[in-house]
């Protein structure tokens, strides 16, 4: 994206200390979105222009005409956070062409929630991919949308909470249909599409450079990040880390990128943990019983399977 | 950023009602940059604990750095410390301090 | 200094759009406009335009691109019609209240049902109010001479508002006309490159579009206002400087047309005029004192301009190309305006029709239009009601009749209904 490629960042030390997400927003204590959001800018650095699809992180972050970004922002639709950054980019491709403006090509990022990504804004998404704009697109994913109080998102977990799908004697586990791999979606449908990451903010170092990675490609990057919310999932806002973590250790979140069309794991558990761990954190997840724990435990391993993952519990007797 | 009447024919610096200076809303609402801080949205009050840093047991690992979602954690050359100013009190920098030097303290312990 | 050529309506936008040196174009096929794309992109694969042209997944995200190229200092062309204009609803209001100046060619369709290819003014004028300048060119010239005006009016700071550049759909898109294109100096001079009042430069940080709290609505409503009213001047003066570097004058909000000493005027917007212009030609040598009135400007509405084009007149009549269901007084869009417009001028002395006709796409006939002029002539002969709210002859019950006149007309089956005759 820039001309100067950014280097891989090797420990906590390396990080780059200038804050272009800085203190004054009104996302909540332990936000998950916000946390991501600082981490981004620090692996983009200044030269860059954010795209800001509505969602948690449009709502919260600009509330009362202000801005808590040391770098330009701009509002995008919900639907639109895909057509926003390519216009952006395609202007800048033109103008820099053209000479109408001088200076470096920015890197142009938009930062969509999973509704604006997997949901409403998904056609917006899959085009801008498909046309291979020079661009990144994220997608903070925190399962529901939880600006206008935890609706069901297509990336909320089956058997979850949210006010669209409370759990009750008719319907006991909540929420019943399995969620979109966005991921997948977006590396397997687009041809063009030079790199594809998952992350997570329990991995900061692996985020950043995930992050750089996408910002160093030429042409579109995707990176999905769980983004564990608080008062969405029903859990203490100090415990935000802890729940990231917890769904990697359990295989309910997969570490992977796919580069050049080529699939890597980059992190698995050492010995996978039984999803009943990850669920028991949070209020959203209490009113399962067994069965239906079960059944995510079968899902889970699936994906792992699927990606390539060692089984459950098996890895130290491999190696 | 303009601060400008686009459009013209608005009497400039003519206060609207409620004393705010209606007429000098910037240009289709932009909002200006902010430089270190954002000081229209201070969120210090929102605190129910006060995370307070042990310097000396500090090892500057600056784990709890990375994590603090607010960027409320300031780095100095051989500990950490905490920006009250902006601090919400989520309480993970003392969550993920893996040498315990960081205590959640309730706000009403201060007399501030 | 330039050439003549016969093109259609959406070649000669092309034409305008490659001299305006437009840097980022979004496309997605819909008929009738999709011409204007397929001339465009021909002018790129040809080495005659150096632009970004996006092929979209769809209108919205046509303007969604449009939206951001703005932000980012671009000159930005767009276009669509009838469920296309629809479809992209959502992104009309963000780009005019984020002030980026984006222009939008529209080549009217109707919406659907029905399914039907035909012109009707009803798309884009259901976009009326999102903060757009909108006006109807008549002829493949006016729409070449319209695309330049509007970048130049649109861009300009005092304004820094959208355009939305409408030419009917087939009457003009796709039927051709002598064209004369102006030569690039004299567009060049006319046209100064795009110069935003603010851009999106990592150099120079802002947040655009940011959340605001209630008491920041309605200075940020009120600054569009102010910049839609201001474009009345701005157009005004583009046209009168246009006139002095192309040599083609234009009326710049409303022209008028045998108007002067008339006691009967129809006005107009779009294509359907060139058949109205000739039937009022056509009375007029059979001494009838009728003019006609052609809005330019749909957006900003000139109100001033048509109210003292109609002083004097007895009878105004209001031609409608669009389905306005509901709407107060029965007839369309234009017909609700143009009461609104000259409801200041004395409505006891003068009579307000409304005729809607020519929907889905059907031409407007000459028999159409000489039984509205009827209409309207009759009207005027019964004589106005006093100011008093009294008519001069027939005391009250001349009073009762007429206000049970029938005001608006749907045709052709008022016409056939014999629904004229009040």
């Amino acid at each position: 994206m820039t001309e100067a490629t950014l280097a891989e960042i090797r420990s906590f030390r390396r990080v780059p200390l200038e804050e272009l997400y800085v203190p004054g927003h009104r996302t909540c204590a332990g936000c998950g979105p916000a946390m991501i959001y600082r981490l981004v800018l620090k692996a983009s650095g200044r030269n860059t222009i954010l795209v800001g699809p509505t969602g948690c992180m449009y709502v919260a972050n600009t509330s009362y005409g202000c801005s808590p970004w040391e770098v330009p922002w701009i509002h995008a639709q919900i639907t639109n956070g895909g057509g926003v950054g390519a216009g952006i980019e395609a202007a800048y491709q033109v103008l820099l062409r053209k000479k109408k403006r001088t200076g470096e090509f920015p890197n142009i990022i938009v930062m969509a929630g999973d509704g604006g990504a997997a949901d409403i804004g998904l056609q917006s998404l899959s085009a801008a991919m498909y046309r291979d704009h020079d661009f990144l697109y994220i997608c903070y994913d925190n399962e529901a949308y939880a600006n206008t109080g935890i609706q069901v998102s297509p990336t909320t977990p089956w058997g979850a909470w949210t006010t669209f799908t409370p759990a009750g004697p008719e319907v006991p586990m909540g929420h019943k249909i399995w969620p979109k791999d966005l991921a997948r979606m977006i590396a397997a449908g687009h041809p063009d599409v030079k790199y594809v990451a998952t992350a997570s903010l329990a991995f900061p170092l692996d985020l950043l450079n995930k992050v750089r990675r996408g910002l160093n490609t030429r042409g579109a990057a995707f990176v999905h990040i769980q983004a564990p919310c608080p008062k969405g999932w029903v859990f203490p806002a100090n415990m935000t880390v802890d729940v990231a973590k917890a769904a990697v250790e359990t295989g309910m979140w997969l570490l992977y990128e796919i580069s050049a069309r080529k699939h890597r794991v980059t992190y698995q558990p050492k010995q996978r943990k039984p999803v009943q761990e990850y669920l028991s954190m949070m209020g959203r997840f209490d009113h399962l019983v067994p069965e239906h724990i079960a059944r995510i435990q079968s899902w889970a391993d699936l994906r792992c399977r699927e990606a390539g993952f060692a089984p459950a519990g098996s890895l130290e007797q491999l190696e | 950023m303009s601060v400008v009447n686009h459009g013209g024919g608005a009497p400039a610096g003519s206060a609207g009602p409620g004393g705010q200076d209606r007429w000098k809303t910037p240009f289709a609402g932009d909002a200006e940059a902010p430089v270190g801080e954002n000081e229209r949205m201070i969120t210090g009050g929102w605190r129910i604990v006060r995370p307070v840093v042990d310097t000396k047991a500090c090892t500057n690992c600056l784990i709890c750095w990375i994590y603090c979602p607010d960027a409320c954690i300031v780095r100095f050359e051989e500990y950490v410390d905490v920006n009250y100013k902006y601090c919400k009190g989520c309480g993970i920098c003392t969550r993920v301090c893996p040498v315990l030097c960081i205590t959640d303290v309730p706000e009403l312990d201060f007399a501030d | 200094m330039g050439k003549k050529a016969l093109l259609t309506g959406v070649v000669a936008v092309a034409h305008a759009v490659k001299m305006a040196d437009v840097d980022v174009i979004a496309s997605y096929p819909i008929r009738p406009y999709t011409g204007v794309m397929s001339e465009l992109a021909r002018m790129i694969a040809d080495g005659e335009l150096d632009a970004e042209m996006i092929r979209a997944e769809g209108e919205h995200s046509q303007l969604s691109i449009a939206y951001g190229a703005s932000a980012a200092g671009a000159r930005t062309f767009v276009g669509s019609s009838g469920v296309g204009v629809t479809y992209a609803y959502e992104v009309y209001s963000p780009i005019s209240g984020a002030r980026l100046p984006v222009q939008m060619m529209i080549a009217d369709r109707t919406l659907d049902p029905p399914g039907d290819f035909g012109s009707e003014h009803t798309d884009a004028l259901c976009c009326r109010d999102q903060g757009w300048l909108m006006g109807w060119a008549e002829t493949p010239q006016e729409a070449l001479d319209m695309c330049l005006v509007y970048y130049r009016a649109g861009e300009d700071p005092q304004v820094s508002l959208p355009q939305y550049a409408c030419q009917d759909g087939y009457f003009v898109s796709h039927i051709t006309g002598e064209v004369a294109i102006p030569d690039p100096a004299q567009v060049r001079e006319f046209l100064p490159p795009f110069r935003p009042v603010r851009v999106l430069d990592p150099a120079k940080p802002i947040a655009v579009g940011p959340q605001i709290e209630p008491s920041m609505g309605p200075p940020l409503q009120y600054q569009r206002y102010l910049a839609m009213q201001e474009s009345r001047r701005v157009l005004t003066e583009a046209y009168e400087e246009f006139a002095g570097i192309f040599g083609r004058r234009y009326a710049p909000l409303v022209e008028a047309f045998l108007a002067d000493d008339a006691e009967v005027l129809l006005v107009t917007s779009g294509a359907h005029t060139a058949t109205a212009r000739n039937v009022v030609q056509k009375l007029r040598g059979l001494g009838e004192k009728i003019g006609l009135l052609k809005l330019r400007s749909i957006r900003p509405f000139p109100d001033r301009e048509l109210a003292a084009a109609c002083d004097g007149a007895k009878v105004v009549g209001v031609l409608d190309n669009d389905a306005a269901f509901g709407i107060s007084g029965g007839g369309g869009v234009l017909y609700t305006e143009v009461c609104t417009a000259l409801q200041g001028g004395g409505l006891g002395d003068r009579e307000l029709l409304g005729f809607v006709a020519g929907l889905g796409g059907e031409v407007i006939s000459r028999e159409e239009f000489y039984w509205m002029a009827q209409v309207m002539l009759d009207r005027a002969r019964r004589g106005p009601v006093a100011a008093s709210g009294k008519r001069e002859s027939g005391g009250d019950a001349g009073l009762m009749a007429r206000e049970n006149w029938k005001k608006t007309f749907w045709l052709p089956f008022d016409m056939e209904a014999g629904e004229g005759a009040a």
